[in-house]
């Protein structure tokens, strides 16, 4: 299990801190947190909490799932996805 | 044109949140008009984005040793130091269709109340989108949205005789952010407009500009109004939920 954090900066900033088991590729739990906006905002929580205990290759699907459905400003889910695909891949 | 009832009011951090979020679920149930508040943060507080970090956005020891009191807002965006003699915070309540729907264009608009404001007073400030108003490229206000499925509510601030040395101690910005804006220290980011001016504004005749200014923005006519007594109860009951640690240490 390891920690990892990364701030991604787009016209607002988005920190990511994941903990993530390397030996299953699970992410244990996971916090987006930052000065962007979200709409709807439930909906923005609702993304995080599933992302927990999750698989990152079911991570991933799940991210998917909300592209059409939500809205950030200032951040991006691709920085989301860029954040789980680089980071639980990591040789 | 359209009325709209005009809101002059004071209160504790806990309270002036509360109540512009009873605003907005009760202008979703059309239980209110489309409203435009004007209000002061009695004493001087401290309001995060929905979706920062506390330990983060503010410098939490000075909040805690300074008994600055703070919670954290149901709307995105940065922290922000409200000064009780510096500062006047506006909202906005109103059904989205009166509006836009398109949400960046909407920022814009509104936006454009205090614009027109800040240009009375003889300045040329710059609507930087999505969400911040600058003098001389420094922020002079800062404005966050949220919306349900026929309202929104959005509210933002104008500096006006804002502390900022107490602005710079309250709160954090993350390196990036201030390297992302050229500069090294909040401090040389913001301004109000007794600096930009040179003399010392009154809060009057900032009241006075921004009903001036979104009157002319919404094409709006003003009315001053009172809380409904459905307003007052559900803002009451919101307050708690301000001040309840699991909301303001959420993050």
């Amino acid at each position: 299990m390891e920690i990892v954090r990364r701030v991604f900066r787009r016209e607002k900033t988005l920190t990511i801190e994941a903990l993530i088991d390397f030996k299953k590729l699970v992410i244990k739990d996971i916090t987006l947190s930052g000065d962007f906006f979200a709409y709807p905002e439930e909906l923005f929580e609702e993304l995080e909490n599933s992302l927990k205990n999750t698989e990152c290759r079911k991570a991933i699907e799940v991210l998917e799932s909300y592209r059409d459905k939500l809205m950030l400003i200032g951040a991006s889910i691709d920085d989301i996805e860029l954040f789980i695909k680089e980071e639980c891949f990591k040789d | 044109m359209e009325k709209w009832r005009l809101i002059i009011d004071e209160g504790d951090v806990y309270w002036n949140m509360a109540v512009d979020e009873a605003m907005l679920i009760l202008r979703e149930k059309n239980s209110i008009p489309n409203t435009l508040r004007l209000y002061i943060f009695k004493p001087s507080s401290v309001t995060i984005g929905r979706f920062q970090k506390l330990r983060e956005a503010v410098n939490l020891e000075y909040l805690l040793e300074n008994k600055i009191p703070f919670t954290r807002r149901i709307t995105g965006g940065g922290s922000v130091y409200h000064d009780e003699g510096g500062e006047i915070t506006y909202s906005i309540v109103a059904s989205i269709d009166s509006v836009t729907r398109d949400i960046i264009e909407s920022y814009k608009r509104i936006c454009m109340g205090i614009i027109y404001a800040i240009k009375s007073f003889g300045l040329n400030p710059v609507f930087k989108p999505v969400n911040d108003i600058v003098v001389n490229n420094k922020k002079i206000s800062g404005n966050a949205q949220s919306r349900k499925k026929n309202a929104l509510l959005q509210h933002g601030t104008l500096m006006y005789n804002t502390d900022l040395d107490i602005l710079e101690k309250a709160l954090k910005a993350p390196k990036e952010k201030l390297v992302s804006h050229g500069v090294s220290r909040i401090r040389d980011r913001v301004t109000t407009l007794s600096i930009e001016l040179g003399y010392r504004v009154n809060k009057k005749e900032v009241i006075d500009a921004l009903i001036t200014g979104f009157s002319r923005a919404l094409n709006i006519e003003l009315y001053r109004d009172q809380y409904s007594d459905e307003e007052e109860e559900l803002a009451s009951k919101l307050v708690k939920k301000y001040s309840s640690r699991e909301w303001i240490y959420s993050r």
